[in-house]
């Protein structure tokens, strides 16, 4: 039994869609008349055709379609989100300040620093304090350190929004 | 209803810009049905798909002033259409389901469809396919909707899109041959 090639397939489809020239479309009509396969063949494909003509037509919606549009042109929000383009932006910035931090403690610059902060020093009246308040030392560095974990976290999220889900949903859709 | 040329078209466009809100709706009843029958395509259920379709409008609505005129109108709508009845999808977790399927679920719409017993079958068929050719096969069936219209809805290459409108109906041709096969060996 002869074996209808893709290339056979692609010919008939192309015939049913009426994207032929006209002399290519004789010349596949000849070949129709000579073959049973390609006449069976063609019989199958427009079975198909005749069926997605037939399914695929135009739905009308509701009668009150255009007024429901026109009367709810004013409730639309535009979107809060920041564009690819910015967030690429301040996700360089705040890697490049992630660095910049990273290297001054790693430099120790901020090691020998430390500020002392006495809770007596605020500027509360004296009779409401009975006991005399701690004093704490701040470290730089550990403030530093949470800083930087927040700010990592935040150029994650930012990464996430701004470059990861769009170029997903951009790959769904494209295999939709 | 009165044909709209292009040009036509981007008067409308020019007088809706300039604050002529009324004349939107000469637009919205010409891509209505279109509009509409993309989002049916994709959500399967009718409430669904004239939200997701108005949304659309409104959506275009607004963002009218960007519609460069390079492409036509229709496809820059469509692809609004396209991309919003995609996120209604998304929210809802619908599962896609061919149109086919529910005319077999549904006997009262089959009347026709049982007078061949072919079409019955192709509607079978249609259900092994997958979402993704599934629905470029519709699209493409829509009355008027050209392949460069179908591959910038879908925002594929025309290729792309030619080829998997192809191979799409050569699957569904064999299925049928499968089951015309198969119903001739049950006889």
């Amino acid at each position: 039994m002869e074996k209808i090639s893709i290339a056979n397939d692609d010919s008939l489809l192309s015939y049913l869609d009426g994207t032929l020239e006209a002399r290519e479309s004789k010349r596949i009509e000849e070949q129709i008349q000579q073959s049973v396969e390609l006449k069976r063949r063609l019989e199958e494909l427009r079975a198909v055709h005749v069926f997605l003509q037939n399914k695929n037509v135009l739905l009308s919606p509701s009668r009150n379609f255009t007024q429901r549009v026109l009367g709810n042109l004013d409730s639309f929000k535009y979107p809060q989100t920041i564009s690819p383009k910015n967030g690429m932006l301040l996700l360089g910035g705040i890697v490049v300040a992630i660095g910049i931090t990273l290297s001054l403690i790693s430099s120790g610059s901020f090691d020998s620093v430390s500020t002392p902060l006495s809770l007596n020093d605020l500027p509360i009246k004296k009779e409401w304090i009975k006991n005399s308040l701690p004093a704490f030392s701040i470290n730089p560095k550990q403030v530093m350190k949470v800083i930087m974990i927040l700010a990592t976290g935040l150029a994650f999220v930012l990464l996430d929004r701004t470059i990861l889900r769009p170029m997903f949903a951009r790959r769904s859709k494209m295999q939709l | 209803m009165a044909v709209i040329t292009t040009e036509e078209e981007y008067l409308i466009i020019d007088q809706i810009l300039a604050g002529d809100r009324q004349g939107y709706a000469e637009l919205v009843n010409k891509y209505k049905s279109y509009a509409f029958t993309i989002a049916f395509k994709i959500l399967d259920n009718k409430p669904e798909a004239e939200e997701a379709a108005q949304d659309a409008f409104i959506k275009a609505f607004h963002y009218l002033k960007s519609f460069n005129r390079q492409a036509k109108f229709s496809t820059w709508l469509y692809r609004i259409v396209f991309n919003t009845a995609i996120s209604y999808k998304r929210r809802s977790h619908h599962q896609f389901q061919s149109i086919e399927n529910s005319i077999i679920q549904h006997p009262q719409e089959t009347d026709n469809l049982e007078k061949d017993d072919k079409q019955v079958f192709v509607a079978q068929a249609m259900n092994k396919l997958n979402d993704a050719d599934k629905l470029a096969i519709q699209l493409y069936y829509i009355k008027e909707f050209s392949l460069d219209e179908v591959a910038e809805m879908l925002s594929q290459n025309i290729n792309t899109v030619k080829v998997r409108v192809h191979r799409a109906r050569q699957r569904l041709a064999d299925e049928l041959k499968k089951i015309l096969k198969e119903e001739a060996l049950t006889l």
